[in-house]
C-alpha cells in the first residue's frame, strides 16, 4: 500500500518502485547452482578456444565437446585446466564450510583476487579444433552434467588467417553500471542481430566493464550476469579501463581483470607475443586486433608496450588493422583530450606509431558518448585542430558523401578513423565538439561492425535498436591521400541550459533485504549518548517496535510519530538483518524516502548521509530541510558496505533529523536493497 | 538448474526501457569527467567525510588534468591518514618521478616497500619503480639490484626482464644481459625480448648469432626498415661493408617513405637516424636525433645516437 502511495507522489517514485518489484521477480539472476559464474568463453585461434566458469568450493572439472550437440565425443585432459582459487588472506575469516579448502594443494593453487572465498576458477584450453567450425560443449563435474543440453553452449573457430568473408563484430564500452542503460544497449544489439539474421563472431569490450572500481563482485553481477547469454558462445576481447584499474594493474599483471580474462600472451591468436596480457593482438580471418592498456603503463615511445605495438604492426600482413583500448586520443565527452594528460599521451605517443603502421580503425571508450571522426592522419597536436590533419571530411556514408576511401593493403597515413563507443550504459555527458569529429551523438548504444573483403561497414545502434550512425570504410585500388586544409567543421556545440539530470537507481539484478513495512526498532525521546547505539551489539530492548515507513505531518505513515512533533528532532531507528556471505556484496543502497535529512550506519560505520552537513545525533549541524525540488524517495548507495557488512547478523542504524523543532512533518521510510 | 533467466532478463529489459521511455529525458551534462570528479570529491571531503581512499581518488583525478602540486598534497594527506596504503604510496611515488623530484621519489617507494605486502609481485613492482628512478639518477648498479630483486619474485613481466636488459648494456654486461634476456623469453615468451636479445647480440659483437635470428624476422616482417638496420649493422660487424651498407641505405629510403616529416613518429625517426649513423652521416642522424627528442621519442635510444653521431 505504501509502495502505491510512494508512486503517487512523481514519476521517480513510480520508476524506483517498479525496478524494485522487478528486481524481487527477476531475483533469480544469480548463475544456477553450482556455478557462482556461468561459463564463458576466452580467448579463441583457428584452433583454440578456452572455456572459463566457476563454482563455489572445488568440482572435478571436465569439458565435453563434439560438433553434434548430442554426441560430445571429445573431452580437455587435465593438463589443460587452470585452476585458481579464492582462500582468502591470513587476516580473513573463512566461514565454517571453507575451512576443510585451506589445504597445502589449494594454497598453491593460483589466487583470485578479491573474489568471494571459495571460489573455484576453472579455465579451460580445447585444443587442436578445426577453424571456422562450431562446437558445443558441456562443463563436468566427474561425470555430472552442468551445463543443459542447449545450442547456446557452443563455440565457432576462427576462420583461416587471411580468410576474405563476412566478419562482424560489436564494440561497447563504460557499460558496467548493472544498471537499466547497460540492459537495454545489450538488449537492442541482440534484437539487430535476430532482426537482421547475422550472427556476431566475437565482441569488444573498451573498458569500464565493472563500475565503480572493478572489483571482483562488480565484474560479476555488471559484466558477467549482465552479459551471460553472449559471454557463453561469442568471445569477448577486453582492454583495461580505469575504473579497473582502481583494482587491476597492468604494471603487474594481477587483480580481478586479470583474473576474469584470458587473453593470448604468446601470441597464440596470431600478431607477436606481448608476454603480458595487459597488452595483446590477434588475427581474425583478413583482420589484425591490436588491444593496448591506456590506463597505466607508460605511453612514452620506447617503453615497452609501444615498442611492441611498433613490432607488432612490423609484422601484421592482415587486410585491416583495427586497434583499441579505453582513453580516447580524440574527444569532448565526458572527458576532454585537450585538458587530460592520459588522453593527450595516448595522441602524441601512440597515434604516430598506429598511423605510420596503417591502421584503419581506432575504437575507445571511457568518454560517455558515442563520438567518431572523419577520415584523419597525424592530429597530435594539443588542442586538435582540423586543419591539414582531414583526409576526407565527407560523412563516410554510402548513401551519403561516400564511403571513405583507402588503398588496397595496409600504407601508412592513409587515414584512421576514430570511433569513441562510451555510451554503453553509464551516464552521459558532453563538454563540447572536437572539431575532427563528423558525428556525435548524445545517446546509449554501442557499435555494431560488418568487415567483408575489401569493405568496412560501422554502425552505432542506440538503445532502441535505431541506427544512428554509419560510416564505411573501401580498401581499393590506390589512393593519393590529399590533406584539406579547410575542411568541414561539425556546428559549435551549446551546452543546453534545461539539462535533466538522472536520478541513480538501484540495479536491475538486486532483491530487497529490508522491505517496505518490515519491523524495525525506534527511539526519539530519551535520545541515544555517543555512537553505541549504530553498533550491532548494541542493547535496543528499551527501544519501541513499529513497521516503516515512519513520520507525522504530510502523508500516511504505519508508524505515526505524532508526539514527536514540536518536541524531538531527531529519530533513531536499527533493523538487524543477515548475509549469508558477505563478500558476495556487489552494492549495497537504501530506496529511502526521508524528511528533513538523515544518517546511516552499517555495523557502526557511517555509509550514507543526506541533508545533514556535519557531525550528528544533538551535534548534527547544517540539517537542510528538504524542498520541493527534491521530492519523494531516492536511490543511495551505501559507501563502503562491502567492507563494514559481516557474514550472518548485521544491523542497519539510521538517524533522521529534522531541521527544526518547528518543522511541519518529519519522514522516513527505508528500503534496503542488496546488489550481489 | 534455470538457464532460461535470459528469457526473464530480456522481459525486465524491456518493462524498463518502457519505463525508461515514459518518464525520462538522457541527461546531457557531463557526469564524469575529472573535473567534476574533482568536484564531488571536494564536496565530500569539506563535509568532513574523506577518508584516505577520497584522497586518493581526488589526486588521481588532479594527477589527470596534470595539477601535480595538488595531486602530491592530496596523497600526502592520505598517507598521514593511512601510513600503510600502498596504493597511495605508489601513486605519491609516481607523482613526484613525474615533477622530477626523484629523491623524494625514491625515499617514497623505500617507505612503501617497509609496507607489510601480500603479493610478492607487488613487492617486486616496487622495486622496479625504484629501480627506474635509480637508473634516471645514473645509479645504474643500485638499479640492477632492484631489477634483479623484482625477477626474484615475480619473474612473469616482459618489461621487468627490458629494464634490467638496459641496466646492464649501461653497465656493459653484455653476457649477463643476454642470458637474462634468453632467460626471460623463456618465462614471458615476448616478442621484444627477442627483439632485444638480438641487440644486446649486436651490443655485444655477437653478429653471427643476430644474423641468423634477424634473417627469418626480416623474411617475415610486413615493414622492414627497423630490421635492415639490425641487419645492416649486423652485416657491418661481420666486415660485408657493401652489404650492410645497402641495407641501411634501403632501411633510410623505406623509412622515409613511411615518415610523414610534418608529423613524424619519434620510433622512426631513431630507426633512419641509427642508419645514418651506421652509414656515417651524422648531420642527417643529428637532425633526426633532435626531431625525435621534440616528439618525445626514447630518451635513451636517442641518447645513444646522439653520443654515436657527435664529432
Amino acid at each position: 500500500m505504501l509502495l502505491g502511495s510512494l508512486a503517487s507522489r512523481s514519476p521517480v517514485v513510480s520508476f524506483g518502485i517498479a525496478f524494485i518489484l522487478l528486481g524481487e521477480v527477476c531475483r533469480a539472476i544469480n548463475p544456477p547452482e553450482p556455478f557462482t559464474r556461468a561459463p564463458y568463453l576466452q580467448f579463441s585461434s583457428p584452433h583454440l578456444m578456452h572455456v572459463v566458469w566457476r563454482t563455489a568450493g572445488p568440482i572435478r572439472p571436465n569439458v565435453r565437446f563434439g560438433k553434434d550437440l548430442r554426441q560430445l565425443d571429445q573431452q580437455v585432459r587435465a593438463m589443460d585446466i587452470v585452476v585458481r582459487a579464492a582462500l582468502g588472506t591470513h587476516d580473513q575469516k573463512l566461514l565454517a564450510r571453507w575451512a576443510p579448502l585451506v589445504t597445502k594443494a589449494n594454497l598453491a593453487l593460483p589466487k583470485l583476487h578479491s573474489a568471494p572465498l571459495g571460489t573455484f576458477q576453472y579455465e579451460v584450453r580445447l585444443k587442436d579444433l578445426e577453424p571456422s567450425t562450431t562446437y558445443y560443449y558441456a562443463v563436468y563435474d566427474g561425470d555430472r552434467r552442468l551445463t543443459p543440453e542447449h545450442a547456446s553452449f557452443q563455440c565457432v573457430t576462427h576462420p583461416p588467417v587471411g580468410a576474405v568473408q563476412p566478419v562482424r563484430f560489436w564494440a561497447l564500452g563504460d557499460g558496467g553500471t548493472g544498471r537499466e542503460p547497460q540492459s537495454a544497449v545489450h538488449q537492442a544489439m541482440l534484437q539487430t542481430l535476430e532482426r537482421e539474421q547475422h550472427p556476431l563472431d566475437f565482441w569488444i569490450h573498451v573498458g569500464d566493464m565493472a563500475y565503480g572500481i572493478g572489483r571482483d563482485m562488480e565484474f560479476q553481477s555488471r559484466f558477467f550476469e549482465s552479459y551471460d547469454v553472449t559471454l557463453r558462445h561469442k568471445v569477448c576481447w577486453p582492454t583495461m579501463g580505469n575504473h579497473e584499474g582502481h583494482t587491476s594493474s597492468g604494471r603487474t599483471g594481477i587483480g580481478p581483470y586479470y583474473d576474469a580474462y584470458v587473453v593470448p600472451t604468446r601470441g597464440e591468436s596470431g600478431g607477436l607475443a606481448s608476454g603480458t596480457e595487459a597488452y595483446y593482438s590477434f588475427d581474425y580471418a583478413n583482420i589484425h586486433f591490436i588491444c593496448l592498456d591506456s590506463h597505466d603503463l607508460d605511453r612514452r615511445p620506447g617503453e615497452p608496450m609501444a615498442r611492441w605495438l611498433k613490432a607488432d604492426l612490423e609484422k601484421a600482413r592482415a587486410d585491416w588493422l583495427i586497434a583499441f583500448w579505453h582513453h580516447p586520443p580524440y574527444t569532448k565527452g565526458s572527458h576532454d583530450s585537450d585538458k587530460e594528460r592520459d588522453l593527450i599521451e595516448m595522441r602524441q605517443h601512440i597515434m604516430p606509431i598506429i598511423e605510420q603502421g596503417g591502421v584503419d580503425i581506432v575504437l575507445t571508450g571511457h568518454s560517455h558518448t558515442y563520438e567518431r571522426s572523419m577520415l584523419m592522419d597525424g592530429a597530435y597536436a594539443t588542442n586538435t585542430v582540423a586543419e591539414n590533419v582531414i583526409l576526407d571530411d565527407g560523412d563516410g556514408n554510402p548513401s551519403g558523401d561516400g564511403a571513405y576511401r583507402k588503398s588496397a593493403g595496409i600504407h601508412p597515413h592513409e587515414g584512421t578513423v576514430q570511433v569513441v563507443t562510451g555510451n554503453a550504459g553509464a551516464n552521459l555527458g558532453r563538454v563540447g565538439t572536437l572539431p575532427v569529429m563528423r558525428e556525435v551523438v548524445l545517446e546509449h548504444g554501442s557499435v555494431l561492425i560488418d568487415v567483408h573483403g575489401d569493405t568496412l561497414v560501422a554502425r552505432m545502434i542506440n538503445r532502441e535498436g535505431v541506427e544512428r550512425d554509419l560510416f564505411s570504410v573501401v580498401k581499393r585500388g590506390q589512393v593519393a591521400p590529399v590533406r584539406l586544409a579547410l575542411p568541414w567543421q561539425p556546428p559549435t556545440w551549446v551546452k543546453p541550459t534545461n539539462t535533466v539530470s538522472i536520478p541513480a537507481m538501484p540495479a536491475l539484478d538486486h532483491r530487497v533485504l529490508i522491505p517496505e513495512g518490515a519491523a524495525w526498532r525506534y527511539v526519539f525521546d530519551p535520545i541515544p549518548r555517543g555512537m553505541a547505539w549504530t553498533y550491532a551489539d548494541y542493547d535496543d530492548d528499551g527501544w519501541h517496535s513499529g513497521e516503516s515507513g515512519f513520520g507525522y505531518g504530510a502523508g500516511v505513515y504505519k508508524t505515526g510519530l505524532e508526539s514527536m512533533r514540536g518536541k524531538h528532532g531527531i529519530l533513531y531507528v536499527r533493523k538487524a538483518f543477515d548475509i549469508e556471505q558477505a563478500d558476495r556484496i556487489t552494492e549495497m543502497g537504501l530506496w529511502i524516502d526521508y524528511d528533513d535529512g538523515f544518517i546511516a550506519y552499517l555495523n557502526g560505520r557511517e555509509v550514507a548521509r543526506a541533508g545533514v552537513g556535519r557531525s550528528s545525533g544533538r551535534n548534527a549541524q547544517k540539517v537542510s530541510a528538504r524542498g520541493e525540488k527534491e521530492p519523494g524517495p531516492r536511490y543511495v548507495v551505501l559507501k563502503d558496505a562491502h567492507k563494514h557488512a559481516k557474514d550472518g547478523a548485521n544491523v542497519l542504524a539510521i538517524e533522521v533529523q529534522n531541521a527544526s523543532l518547528e518543522s511541519s512533518d518529519l519522514r522516513l521510510n527505508p528500503v534496503l536493497i542488496l546488489e550481489d | 538448474m534455470n538457464f532460461a533467466i535470459s528469457a526473464v532478463r530480456i522481459l525486465r529489459g524491456a518493462l524498463a526501457c518502457l519505463l525508461v521511455g515514459t518518464f525520462w529525458v538522457p541527461a546531457a551534462e557531463a557526469h564524469e569527467g575529472p573535473e567534476h570528479e574533482i568536484e564531488e570529491l571536494t564536496a565530500l571531503i569539506d563535509a568532513g567525510r574523506g577518508d584516505f581512499e577520497t584522497f586518493i581518488e581526488r589526486a588521481i583525478e588532479y594527477r589527470v588534468l596534470g595539477r601535480f602540486p595538488e595531486a602530491m598534497r592530496d596523497l600526502e594527506h592520505s598517507i598521514r591518514l593511512n601510513p600503510g596504503s600502498l596504493h597511495a604510496l605508489r601513486e605519491l611515488a609516481r607523482v613526484q618521478f613525474i615533477v622530477g623530484r626523484t629523491n623524494a621519489a625514491i625515499d617514497t617507494v623505500s617507505r612503501a616497500l617497509q609496507v607489510k605486502i601480500e603479493e610478492p609481485v607487488d613487492r617486486g613492482g616496487l622495486l622496479v619503480q625504484r629501480a627506474e628512478m635509480l637508473r634516471a639518477q645514473g645509479q645504474y648498479r643500485r638499479a640492477l639490484t632492484d631489477g634483479d630483486d623484482a625477477l626474484g619474485f615475480h619473474s612473469g613481466n616482459p618489461e621487468w626482464y627490458l629494464l634490467r636488459s638496459d641496466l646492464q648494456r649501461r653497465l656493459k654486461m653484455n653476457r649477463k644481459r643476454i642470458a637474462g634476456l634468453e632467460e626471460g623469453l623463456k618465462q614471458t615468451g615476448a616478442g621484444i625480448l627477442a627483439i632485444e636479445r638480438i641487440e644486446a647480440q649486436l651490443d655485444a659483437g655477437q653478429y653471427r648469432a643476430a644474423l641468423k635470428a634477424i634473417e627469418p624476422e626480416l623474411e617475415s616482417a610486413r615493414l622492414r626498415g627497423g630490421w635492415l638496420v639490425r641487419r645492416g649493422r649486423a652485416r657491418l660487424g661481420l666486415g660485408d661493408k657493401a652489404g650492410g651498407a645497402e641495407d641501411l641505405r634501403t632501411s633510410v629510403a623505406g623509412i622515409e617513405a613511411r615518415l610523414d616529416r610534418g608529423r613524424p613518429d619519434a620510433s622512426l625517426l631513431l630507426d633512419q637516424a641509427m642508419a645514418w649513423v651506421l652509414l656515417g652521416d651524422r648531420p642527417a642522424a643529428l637532425r633526426n636525433y633532435e626531431l625525435a627528442r621534440d616528439k618525445g621519442g626514447d630518451p635513451e635510444l636517442a641518447e645513444r645516437i646522439r653520443e654515436l653521431a657527435s664529432p
